[in-house]
């Protein structure tokens, strides 16, 4: 697990140790998918917009007419452009980041593996079935 | 808040910081309108190319029960200009040219003599909406057959009485569901919903069911693809 370190202030005039605790692809990957979700919410909602009320024709109406200002695309096909385009975006960025995971061996930071878990069960018990004082007893 | 207390390292860390952000900065691209629509069409492109990938000649779309149908006056008509372009239904024909052995025209007679399929289809719209129809006519493959087209062509393209065109890649126009359509709900279609022919592929989008045909033209290279396309929504749109 490659971690990256740098020395900052701890504030009472010496210096600590701080790491960057995710990796670079994992924060590239984060911020990627900020861009990518921020798209595919916004010209979403351009898509909803184009669903039509027809009344007495069709007994269908808006749900919610999302304001225009929040919408992506400026008409439908545009907002079908954007939401396709970033789609794949957001597919290559997952792959990416699953990719990287797997085979830098940095899953074992994110997911629980079973000797990170060997024991811990036990200590969280009390806490996951609400009983106080069983938790305040324990190694917790 | 002073993170880094050395400043030329901070130069030296940030200008590396900025280099790592550069694939981001890529993204950035999407914001800039010379880049932007070029972008978004190679997006959409891409899109249709893995569409065309996935389509599988002899899956078919879903069929439904005669109970589900929507009803007749239930059924959108949606036009781009007017529901009725006044087609001259006694002195209709379809002219076809193109790649065919067979090209001229082609009246309803001729079209209802080939083996007439009905089906209960859904008719998905791009903005939203659906219904499930019942479609009856001759498979588009058949009349293919029939003019002699080469199967080997890329596209088929249709005009329309009011001006509207559309295309269709080959595959789709030989899938067995697409159909040459001249009856919706049993009875010969009315003049709203594209009489006297109009197409009726349940594994395309309701824009590319184009009415009020006028020709057919089969061909290798689409000079325009179809009026919404050109305009900027997919050109191969399955569903």
């Amino acid at each position: 697990m490659k971690t990256k370190t740098i020395q900052i202030e701890d504030g009472k005039g010496g210096k600590t140790t701080a790491v960057y605790e995710h990796p670079y692809v994992v924060r590239l990957c984060h911020w990627a998918n900020t861009i990518s979700l921020f798209v595919l919410i916004g010209s979403g909602l351009q898509i909803f917009r184009a669903f039509p009320s027809f009344g007495r024709k069709v007994p269908q109406t808006d749900l919610i007419n999302w304001p225009k200002s929040l919408a992506i695309g400026g008409w439908l096909g545009g907002a079908l452009q954007w939401h396709l385009t970033f789609m794949w975006i957001y597919l290559a960025t997952g792959v990416i980041y699953l990719g990287y995971q797997l085979f830098s061996g940095n899953y074992r930071q994110v997911l629980f593996t079973s000797p990170r878990l060997r024991g811990r069960v036990a200590d969280g018990a009390p806490v996951f079935f609400l009983r106080p004082e069983a938790a305040t007893a324990g190694s917790l | 808040m002073a993170l880094y207390t050395d400043k030329r390292k901070f130069r030296v860390a940030s200008r590396r910081e900025l280099l790592k952000l550069l694939p981001l900065t890529a993204l950035g691209a999407f914001s800039v309108p010379k880049f932007q629509e070029p972008l978004l069409k190679k997006g959409l492109a891409f899109s249709d190319w893995i569409s065309d990938k996935f389509f599988r000649s002899h899956h078919l779309a879903p069929t439904f029960e005669a109970t589900d149908l929507t009803p007749l006056d239930k059924f959108y008509v949606n036009t781009f200009d007017v529901d009725d372009p006044e087609v001259d239904l006694d002195h209709w024909s379809l002219a076809v040219s193109g790649e065919v052995q067979k090209p001229g025209n082609y009246n309803l007679e001729v079209i209802k003599a080939l083996p007439r399929l009905s089906q209960n289809t859904r008719h998905i719209c791009v903005e939203g909406w659906d219904v499930i129809g019942r479609f009856g006519g001759a498979r588009l493959a058949d009349f293919l057959a029939m003019v002699g087209a080469d199967p080997h062509a890329r596209f088929i393209t249709v005009e329309c009485a009011d001006s509207y065109y559309e295309s269709v890649d080959m595959a789709t126009a030989l899938h067995p569901q697409s159909l040459l359509c001249y009856e919706m709900y049993d009875k010969p279609l009315t003049r709203e919903h594209g009489a006297p022919l109009r197409l009726g592929m349940p594994t395309k989008i309701g824009y590319k069911q184009a009415k009020y045909l006028t020709t057919l033209t089969v061909t290798n290279v689409l000079s325009k693809v179809g009026y919404w396309e050109d305009q900027g929504y997919s050109e191969f749109y399955s569903i």
